[in-house]
């Protein structure tokens, strides 16, 4: 961690995604709620602190849809992300470690699915278990769950074949016992940085689908959803569609620097030269 | 390397039922809220007519060769929700979309070999830096932001390039930098790292020992060994280029497949979405074997495995 | 000006972050005209670096302090690229270490030679063909033909070995150097490469600078030896002269090292070299091999030892009343 903390570029990072999404969590609650409610008399009211970035088309709040996007795009984002890296570990793991039959159909699987656009995977799962919040969150990790299972995968493939692991066998001890105590131990920073690079993906994931009108629907203010809604005001209002844009490149591009941090600090390859 | 290229092929077609069928099954068979969606207002026997239709229909084998029979006899996509034929329109999109993709990659194989090549060239310069920060950034945000830079800077704001329209080939520009984006970042950085480390491989030190050229042990040795794994990443990011593409052709209104299949979606029209995934799937398996061909050819190693050569290492 | 490579008073130094490490301190060696000179020593004595210095290609944060290389009456410490790959091209011939990734994995053995046969002179394919299967054959290698149309993963290690020798003797230079040539070989096949590079040798007056890690195969195949330790030169003679008087303390410990499988009253003591094996982190100005040396005096420590010659044995050490 503390290499971590001595990386300029990574600790501005995280300083500024978690100023982001804490701005998220905590503008809504303190009255920057509403988000839908129409006042067709205050259209592009002029900045105040009641509207701080002023209001669209329709009179609505720009800076309550931002704050209010962000709980979704990062806040579902934030689910799949969890499921993705959840099942992934486990399924990666038991993978690995069992080998032979339930090993060859997973990795089989990983590669079918990972050769396909993900926007036909999230259909699919949509057409096949319905449109809400849940479905899509569930529909973006299984669609980011091949790349953590592969690589969860690989890295506990790398351990099982040290001797510690042959040494625990010895001795009797529980395969419960050594994935838990012994594999994780040595794969946790793989599942670390597996879970900040999918993070940002699915933030990808989500804005795209959310773009592209997809699983969420019009009054919910998703940032890439906002884009799609406010696209026909691009020349008059450009800014209500560069923010939203520039706030999911932001939020992405810190997570990439994250990730880069993490790795960078994590690999024990490097850690050995100083 | 036939024999290998012909078990590629095979073994694609094998995938391609398999892909079709699956999609197949979910769409008749889970149809989830499919009924909540149709417009049963006070009809109710819409809803009976429709299970009657499902009933009164062959199984799902059947139709399924059936649906796969006529796409493959005729290039004919039969849509069991609409009943009409889709071929004509999938085929002039299909070329929309060919023409977008294959651009892409051009754009990509060509500037992310060179760009990656300069960088690790100049690896540590302030030109290296720029190179790896550019693509970091592009292989970070999703191509739809990029698309609204290049409209708010290009379009907008420098009025240098139009949005829309699909006639000219100016108008390809933006698509194709879109299409591209984010895979042509994955290539130059892994272009760029996979050069330094031939570089540093012993048998470059042997060709500097023997007073060989720089340029010469840049490109004839060091790219050449490079272009392996880089042409396998180019093979792994077949389905984010072709997510870009439906980005770009939805963005740009290009009506290509990405387009149709997105508003097929937001209609739930699922006979397009079927035909739709069909011809995505012959895209990428297209493109793999064209890369593992590619692969083949530039590795000595496969070419002589695949031929059956005795390997005495 | 018999001299086919002079070394006068090389002082390499790299720089760390920590600071500056002095890998090669007053290195002086000069070869003669058909002589084969072994420079012996253990890992990270400075031995590889001083065959960087020579083809110069030292990494980018080595510098020559002081001193210079000639090779063949040419001055390199100061050249140019352009002169540089001139030397390189007809006067170096140079076989790494590990035949497995020294050549390009992608290309024949046929293509490789040709474009090493072309740095030096204009042949066509055919030519350079019968050139390349000429010099394998001189090599040891029967089926040249066939080997040509190979690519390296193709081939054993030491058939690789012997198509680096090939390489490296192909344009005719007049300075081979051999770095560490057998060590990633099995002991068999490094008998065989010693043996083919000492015929290759006498029958073709080659000058070559072998460099080993090992005393035995040192002495089976050298003129003239060179011991180095810890990035100096502490001693240098013929074979005969470094086998029957080793003079340094260092190079007697290194003999006494050598197994020896004889029995009973005459068994030799196998003698490891007492202490920790030198390290450029915690250099001293005095020899470098003081702390491990037995017959170590205060001075020693202090003052780097002057170089003393007897008749071309020379010694670096203070020890004089062994002498």
């Amino acid at each position: 961690m503390k290499r971590f903390l001595h990386n300029r570029v990574a600790l501005a990072a995280l300083i500024i995604f978690t100023l982001l999404l804490l701005s998220c969590v905590v503008f809504p609650l303190l009255g920057y709620s509403d988000y839908e409610s129409l006042h067709l008399d205050q259209q592009y009211a002029p900045i105040s602190l009641q509207h701080p970035f002023s209001t669209d088309n329709l009179g609505r709040d720009f800076f309550t849809r931002m704050m209010v996007g962000g709980r979704y795009t990062l806040g579902l984002s934030l689910v799949s992300t969890v499921l993705a890296v959840l099942f992934g570990t486990v399924i990666g793991t038991l993978s690995a470690y069992k080998g032979g039959l339930l090993d060859r159909i997973v990795v089989s699987l990983c590669e079918a699915l990972s050769a396909v656009p993900y926007i036909l995977i999230v259909i699919i799962i949509e057409v096949a278990l319905g449109w809400g919040k849940g479905y899509f969150s569930l529909a973006i990790a299984i669609a980011r769950m091949p790349s953590v299972i592969q690589t969860i995968r690989a890295a506990v493939l790398s351990v099982r074949e040290k001797e510690f692991i042959s040494a625990a066998k010895v001795l009797g001890k529980s395969d419960w016992y050594i994935i838990t105590r012994h594999v994780m131990r040595n794969v946790y920073s793989t599942i670390l940085v597996q879970f900040c690079s999918t993070y940002g993906a699915s933030i990808v994931a989500c804005s795209v689908l959310g773009y592209l009108e997809i699983g969420i629907s019009s009054p919910v203010p998703e940032w890439g959803r906002m884009v799609a809604d406010y696209f026909h005001l691009i020349q008059s209002r450009g800014h209500l569609v560069s923010i939203p844009c520039l706030f999911i490149s932001v939020s992405v591009l810190c997570i990439t620097m994250i990730t880069n941090g993490l790795r960078d600090a994590l690999d024990p390859k490097e850690y050995q030269h100083e | 390397m036939f024999k290998f290229i012909r078990n590629r092929i095979l073994g694609a077609i094998g995938v391609l039922f398999a892909a079709v069928f699956a999609v197949f099954t979910i769409l008749t068979y889970l149809p989830g809220s499919r009924l909540r969606y149709l417009p049963i207002q006070g009809e109710n026997d819409l809803l009976d007519r429709y299970f009657a239709l499902i009933k009164a229909s062959p199984n799902l084998l059947t139709r399924y060769l059936r649906y796969m029979y006529n796409i493959i006899t005729r290039f004919h996509f039969t849509s069991n929700f609409r009943h009409h034929d889709l071929s004509a329109e999938i085929l002039t999109r299909t070329r929309l979309t060919l023409l977008l993709t294959v651009l892409g990659f051009v754009f990509i194989v060509v500037f992310g070999i060179i760009l990656g090549v300069i960088a690790a060239h100049k690896r540590g310069t302030w030109i290296d830096r720029l190179i790896s920060g550019a693509s970091m950034f592009l292989a970070s945000i999703p191509p739809f932001c990029l698309a609204i830079y290049l409209a708010l800077i290009f379009c907008l704001g420098l009025k240098l390039l139009p949005v829309f329209g699909y006639a000219k080939p100016v108008n390809f520009i933006l698509p194709t930098v879109t299409v591209s984006a984010a895979a042509l970042a994955n290539v130059i950085q892994i272009c760029r790292f996979q050069v330094i480390e031939e570089l540093n491989k012993p048998y470059v030190r042997n060709l500097q020992s023997r007073g060989q050229r720089e340029s010469v042990i840049l490109f004839r040795h060091a790219l050449k060994n490079a272009l392996i794994p880089t042409v396998s990443v180019i093979r792994e990011m077949t389905a984010t280029i072709f997510m870009s593409t439906f980005i770009a052709e939805w963005f740009y209104a290009i009506p290509g497949i990405g387009y149709y299949m997105i508003k097929a979606i937001n209609s739930r029209d699922y006979g397009v979405i079927l035909a739709c995934t069909v011809v995505i799937a012959i895209f990428i398996i297209i493109f793999n074997i064209i890369s593992d061909v590619v692969y083949c050819l530039l590795d000595p190693k496969m070419r002589s495995k695949e031929m059956g050569y005795s390997q005495d290492v | 000006m018999n001299n086919i490579l002079e070394i006068e008073k090389l002082n390499v130094v790299y720089r760390i972050p920590e600071g500056r490490r002095h890998v090669l301190r007053d290195v002086s060696l000069e070869l003669k005209k058909g002589e084969i000179m072994a420079v012996v020593g253990e890992s990270g004595c400075g031995k590889s670096t001083l065959v960087n210095t020579i083809i110069s290609l030292l990494p980018s944060n080595a510098m020559i302090e002081s001193g210079r290389i000639i090779i063949d009456g040419k001055d390199i410490t100061n050249a140019d690229s352009y002169e540089l790959s001139s030397v390189r091209r007809n006067r170096l011939g140079v076989v790494f270490q590990d035949p497995f990734s020294a050549l390009d994995p992608l290309y024949t053995i046929e293509k490789q030679f040709h474009e090493t046969i072309r740095l030096t002179e204009k042949l066509s394919k055919a030519e350079s063909h019968d050139k390349a299967a000429a010099m394998l054959r001189a090599c040891g290698i029967k089926n040249a033909e066939e080997i040509m149309k190979k690519y390296p993963h193709e081939l054993s290690g030491g058939l690789r070995q012997r198509v680096m020798i090939a390489m490296a003797l192909i344009n005719d230079p007049t300075l081979v150097i051999a770095d560490e040539p057998t060590t990633a070989l099995d002991v068999t096949i490094q008998k065989e490469i010693l043996q083919l590079l000492r015929t290759l040798a006498r029958e073709r007056q080659l000058t070559v600078l072998f460099i080993t890690h090992s005393q035995d195969i040192a002495f089976e195949i050298a003129d003239r030896i060179t011991v180095f330790y810890g990035g100096r030169i502490v001693e240098q003679g013929t074979r005969d002269d470094l086998f029957s008087f080793p003079l340094h303390p260092y190079t007697q410990a290194l003999l006494n090292t050598i197994p020896s499988i004889r029995y009973g009253k005459n068994e030799r003591k196998l003698m490891p070299i007492e202490g920790e094996i030198f390290s450029f982190l915690n250099e001293t100005e005095g020899c470098s091999f003081a702390p491990r040396c037995p017959y170590a005096r205060e001075s020693c420590f202090n003052k780097a030892p002057a170089v003393r010659e007897y008749n071309g044995h020379k010694c670096a050490c203070e020890m004089e009343e062994k002498w």
